[in-house]
């Protein structure tokens, strides 16, 4: 089929197999390679992009679900060589150990963050309940979250 | 010391950040040939046939790779040394004729690119012949999977330290027997290798996340009979580890195939293959037995362990007997036996994982701990508080001083801060007063190792060279697990030259270029090659002086550095920055600023921590929340603290998982779980905020700054921890872990119907 | 290569429909059906998929009726449908399932036909008496009351059929309130060991006049269980009832835990109802 859509706010056309994940075209076809494969079936969100705004598996995303659509990946979200604020955060907070979990575990931090600008630590961990980490307890993580939160609202 | 001690980011975090670090799963190399592979569906037999016709049909398949087209390659995926140092026999096959596992490696498919592999290896006929198996202990011991001269006892041990007491018959006896799951180590990255071979140079390269370059080397190199200068491995990004990539799967596959196929070659392992075809924590039973005084003391320490091996034994003699030195670095043990056995059963091997044995052995100590206490009518942490080593004692089984050990320090500020007695006194109003919900609080306490001494001589190597701008370059072989080795380095060299860190480049273990080191295990890198790494920069430094006094044509005692500039001693004009003496010496003394540091150990610290876990259990559902957990670690010098908290909280959600719910199981068919979706770890919801403390008043000798290790001894207590307050909860004596809800409330129905009768 | 077609309309759904053979698959939300093309390795001859028909992802809530279009996502269900007291217990349902991203993608509709023995909204709506509205070939239609949609863990729809939306009569749901509680594994993220859906119409001081327990994750497909309601019946929904309601679970489950634990799904369920 012949895919048109949108990666990080450019068009792409690709001629693509209908039943080709969303996780091989960025990463293959797209050459971004940001987006990771920790488990394959949805389980450990690594492979956590958005799309039209809200936080979905690359991994079980097909070729045939995208016309039109517009995603984001870790990619996107860097605007001119300057850190998007969830990512200063999470370097600055120490919730980077292995790094592994990080980009998808920040983009679905990203998608809360559109959704509900001041979220409870409660609100977090839901958000970040499909994402595991194996190198951390969370708390550096959520620790992110709540600052970006408080730094996008104004407050320091 | 200006950054050791300070909070900072792990080095490669702004990469991490933005997606661009590469790892090997990234990799992209020209004409590269995407492996996939066929694994075993027998748990037990023969490869009689390979047929790839199928496979070599679809387009863009390269070759297919098995035991009746290739060498038989042999080799032990467990040696990371030469021979002479680890007498290991060549166990297996790259290519399985002998299969002993679902999951064993059959065949390996090349092509073009990862779902063409894919597909192509689902096309491999493969034609068995099918033999008896066994997949658990009880099958395992009638040997009914046994070959024709094989015994179901693999091996077996006999270990006794210390003396016995005099007053030990009149000791009161306490006994508890357990049984362990095995684990999956579930690092978020799958196992993964890309290899390439240059057959004009005869040179092999390869890449993969892996604990021991110089391992993955010499097994390589011996299996394919290349001198080991043509064999180079690096060490890639990492995604985790915790054990469960320092021994070798697919870098053997890797190496065959690229040197048949003349091409550059890429194996990602999904979750199932990273599950099941590599290696996992052995299944363990034991019966631990303690001897007491009336007051507490602990006279003597029995333990008789039964190990699962799995389908190839490895590392499992080595692993039954390791954990059991650990248990004189805690607590004062003053005679102490292991009875070990290892069988094998056919299924996933077990091999190395975080500990190495601890966490398992201390599972079943602090149970044994807790029954004690309340046999002896002792509150469980004043029962510790009388047994744990204090500074001045030694480790009697490695014959070493303990140094100084502050165990007793973790336990009373562990107790204090965890507000002990007041969350027992809550809970034992909340249980009287709730049906369904009951409470329980427990501690645990632990102790590792900082180094492979005395078990082998311990040392490493390191080299630093000065830029002619004045920015520094070292080699040293780190194998950063994403625990911050890299930066934690960076920072003590950084302190050594007084140089701001980013003009520190530090790379990671790479066999062509960074110097012989057994790798990272035995939680040696910080007091290890760490100390090497601090003594590197003392001698560049002196280097540095010795130029400037040159330069100035002064003595050097007048000499000191500040701000990356070498000043003298009452004249404060003069100041020579880093980059002009890096200079001077290139052109005057006709060398660059260099300097090397060869360091071994002759100690080796006892390092500790007590944890501390509140629980809540649903007795009627057997789901349980952890409400609370404290960590109190003995450290000497946290190099870089916030990495040791974050790592320790890692430590102690991998350890719940553990205790309540982590179990890597097979079926009767021989088939393992293979997914995450049956295979549960604990989510941001499932965790509290976890408090982890820091000890640092505790330092060692030979650690950099006093540094002792932190990385495996965080794991220890955690299992334990949890287990002992569950059991408090329940006022029970549940010995299979982890205690997962069915058998919480399978022991919770026969209870109540125990009470009926 | 397979050939796709992504209808943009109904009437080009129901065309696509006729073309349908054996080996062709129709992609809802994807996050079962991905998984079994990868595990399965399968190649259909023509792959169908839901994801551009807008009506198909239309809510629709009037005081008589709710309409859920198929392909609403379990995330846009739980919206929607939150505070609603009759139909709360979708809303939880929903709420429930996987992972917010698992919930951004799977669909109602999907989790119908798939019909996994674990499913949530199955159990839910056959306690609410929804109707499967379903599109044939051509474009026909046809409505099955949800309790005569699942046979032997497979579903009615004949090859071509795809499930257009559910409709809930809410005339007959006036003065019912309803609940859904899942245990699993773990808190969240999990499959289902017991899903538990209740619906209780209470008169004014509380007391239930009338009970409707669906229990799904226990047998291949949602089954009412009669017992429990009447022990409901009669009594206000206190927690003090959990015990003897799960002991209706007897006989009625192999498993031994779920049978011990299904007391604490009904408390937990019960607990639900007390909050208001």
């Amino acid at each position: 089929m012949r895919l048109n859509f949108f990666v990080n706010d450019a068009p792409v056309s690709l001629e693509v197999d209908p039943q080709r994940r969303l996780l091989d075209i960025l990463r293959e076809d797209l050459e971004l390679t940001g987006t990771k494969e920790g488990c394959s079936e949805g389980e450990c969100g690594a492979c956590t992009v958005i799309m039209d705004g809200l936080a979905v598996h690359a991994c079980l995303t097909l070729a045939a679900q995208l016309q039109g659509r517009h995603v984001t990946t870790i990619e996107g979200l860097e605007k001119n060589g300057e850190l998007d604020i969830l990512q200063r955060c999470f370097v600055e907070e120490i919730a980077i150990q292995c790094g592994f979990c990080t980009t998808g575990m920040i983009m679905s931090a990203k998608a809360l963050l559109l959704h509900n600008p001041n979220p409870t630590e409660e609100e977090i961990r839901t958000a970040l309940s499909g994402n595991l980490c194996r190198c951390s307890g969370y708390v550096q993580i959520v620790n992110a979250v709540s600052r970006a939160a408080r730094e996008l609202g104004g407050e320091v | 010391m200006k950054l050791v001690g300070t909070e900072q980011p792990i080095h490669d975090a702004r990469s991490k950040a933005t997606g661009r670090l590469r790892y090997t799963c990234d990799i992209v190399q020209p004409r590269q040939a995407h492996l996939a592979m066929v694994f075993s569906s027998i748990p037990h037999g023969y490869v009689v046939s390979v047929d790839a016709t199928k496979a070599l049909e679809l387009s863009g398949v390269y070759g297919v790779f098995h035991y009746y087209n290739t060498p038989e390659y042999r080799f032990n995926h467990y040696r990371t040394q030469f021979q002479a140092a680890q007498d290991l026999p060549p166990e297996e096959c790259v290519f399985q004729r002998y299969v002993r596992f679902v999951g064993d490696r059959v065949a390996a498919v090349a092509a073009k690119d990862p779902e063409t592999a894919r597909r192509a290896a689902a096309l491999v006929k493969v034609e068995y012949q099918q033999l008896p198996y066994a997949t658990d202990f009880d099958e395992a011991l009638t040997g009914k999977h046994c070959l024709d001269g094989q015994a179901p006892i693999e091996d077996e041990c006999n270990i006794t330290v210390g003396q016995p007491r005099p007053d030990e018959a009149e000791g009161i006896e306490v006994t508890v027997h357990n049984e362990l799951s095995r684990l999956h180590h579930a690092a978020m990255e799958p196992h993964a290798c890309v290899a390439d071979y240059d057959p004009d140079t005869d040179e092999l390269t390869i890449q993969s996340p892996n604990q021991a370059v110089f391992g993955i080397r010499t097994v390589v190199a011996d299996m394919l009979h290349m001198p080991y200068n043509r064999v180079r491995v690096i060490k890639a990004p990492m995604g985790g580890s915790f054990g469960g990539k320092q021994e070798w799967m697919l870098e053997p596959v890797c190496a065959v195939v690229a040197k048949e196929l003349k091409r550059p070659v890429k194996l990602v392992y999904d979750r199932a293959a990273s599950m099941r075809s590599t290696y996992c924590r052995c299944a363990m039973r034991g019966d631990v037995r303690g001897v007491f005084r009336k007051d507490g003391t602990l006279l003597r320490l029995d333990l008789d362990i039964l190990l699962d091996a799995g389908a190839y034994i490895g590392n499992s003699r080595d692993y039954i007997r390791a954990p059991f030195g650990k248990m004189f670095r805690c607590y004062r043990v003053p005679y102490g036996t292991l009875h070990g056995r290892v069988v094998s059963t056919n299924t996933t091997p077990s091999g190395a994982f975080r500990s190495w044995g601890v966490a398992e052995y201390y599972v079943m100590v602090e149970h044994m701990l807790n029954k004690a206490a309340a046999a002896l009518n002792m509150d469980p942490v004043e029962l510790r508080l009388k047994n744990v080593l204090l500074p001045g004692e030694s480790d009697i089984k490695m014959k070493l001083p303990v140094e100084e050990t502050r165990t007793r320090e973790c336990l009373l500020q562990g107790r204090d801060h965890f507000h002990w007695e007041e969350k027992r006194k809550a809970d034992t109003e909340f249980n009287a007063s709730n049906h369904r919900y009951k409470r329980g609080t427990a501690v645990a306490c632990g102790g590792h190792t900082n180094t492979y001494y005395t078990r082998f001589n311990d040392f490493a190597g390191v080299e630093a060279r000065m830029c002619d701008d004045g920015t520094v370059q070292a080699n040293v072989s780190i194998h950063d697990h994403g625990c911050g080795s890299v930066q934690a380095f960076k920072m003590i060299l950084a302190d050594a030259l007084e140089l701001p860190i980013d003009l520190i480049r530090m790379g990671e273990a790479d066999t062509a270029h960074t110097p012989y080191d057994y790798g990272c295990f035995s939680s040696r890198s910080t007091f290890v090659v760490g100390r090497a790494v601090q003594c590197c920069g003392e001698n560049l430094r002196r280097e540095i002086i010795k130029s400037a006094a040159l330069m100035l044509d002064v003595p050097e005692e007048e000499l000191y550095i500040k701000d990356a500039s070498v000043r003298r001693k009452g004249y404060e004009d003069v100041a020579l920055p880093y980059k002009d003496i890096s200079q001077w010496t290139i052109l005057n003394r006709r060398q660059e600023l260099f300097a090397d540091a060869r360091h071994h150990n002759v100690t080796n610290p006892t390092v500790t921590g007590a944890h501390f876990a509140h629980v809540e259990v649903d007795t009627w559902t057997g789901l349980t929340k952890v409400l609370d957990y404290l960590a109190v670690h003995d450290v000497g010098q946290a190099i870089n603290p916030a990495m040791c908290i974050a790592q320790t909280q890692g430590a102690i959600q991998m350890g719940c998982g553990a205790a309540l719910r982590e179990q890597f199981t097979f079926a009767p068919d021989g088939r393992s779980v293979s997914s995450l979706a049956k295979y549960h770890l604990m989510n941001a919801p499932d965790l509290p905020d976890i408090q982890v403390e820091l000890i640092q008043d505790g330092r060692s000798q030979e650690g950099p700054f006093g540094a002792k290790s932190i990385g495996e001894v965080g794991m220890v207590p955690v299992a334990a921890a949890v287990a002992g307050a569950v059991n408090q909860a329940l006022d029970a004596d549940l010995q299979v872990i982890p205690m997962d809800p069915d058998r919480i409330v399978e022991y919770l129905t026969k209870r109540e119907a125990a009470k009926c009768d | 290569m397979s050939t796709c077609y992504i209808p943009n309309t109904l009437d080009e759904l129901g065309g696509a429909l006729g073309h349908l053979t054996k080996d062709s698959l129709i992609l809802a939300g994807g996050t079962d059906l991905v998984l079994k093309i990868r595990s399965k390795y399968l190649y259909p001859d023509i792959l169908l998929s839901l994801s551009d028909i807008p009506e198909l992802r239309e809510i629709r809530i009037t005081p008589e009726q709710a309409v859920i279009g198929s392909m609403s996502t379990m995330h846009q269900v739980e919206l929607a449908l939150d505070g609603l007291e009759d139909l709360q217990a979708l809303a939880d349902a929903a709420g429930g399932v996987g992972s917010p991203q698992i919930r951004n993608k799977a669909t109602i509709g999907g989790n119908v036909a798939n019909a996994s023995p674990a499913a949530d909204t199955p159990s839910v709506l056959w306690a609410l008496n929804a109707q499967v509205d379903i599109m044939g070939p051509g474009g026909v239609r046809r409505s099955v009351p949800i309790q005569q949609f699942f046979a032997d863990g497979k579903t009615v729809l004949s090859l071509g059929e795809v499930i257009l939306s559910f409709t809930i009569d809410r005339t007959a749901l006036t003065g019912w309130r309803s609940a859904f509680v899942k245990l699993g594994h773990r808190s969240q993220v999990t499959i289902s060991r017991i899903g538990m859906a209740m619906a209780l119409r209470q008169d004014a001081s509380g007391v239930i006049q009338d009970a409707r327990v669906v229990v799904g994750a226990i047998k291949p497909i949602p089954f009412p269980l009669p017992a429990a309601e009447d022990i409901l019946r009669g009594n206000l929904p206190d927690p003090c009832l959990a015990e003897a309601l799960g002991a209706t679970f007897r006989g009625n489950t192999r498993r031994a835990y779920k049978e011990a634990a299904a007391k604490g799904v009904f408390e937990d369920v019960l607990l639900r109802f007390q909050k208001n």
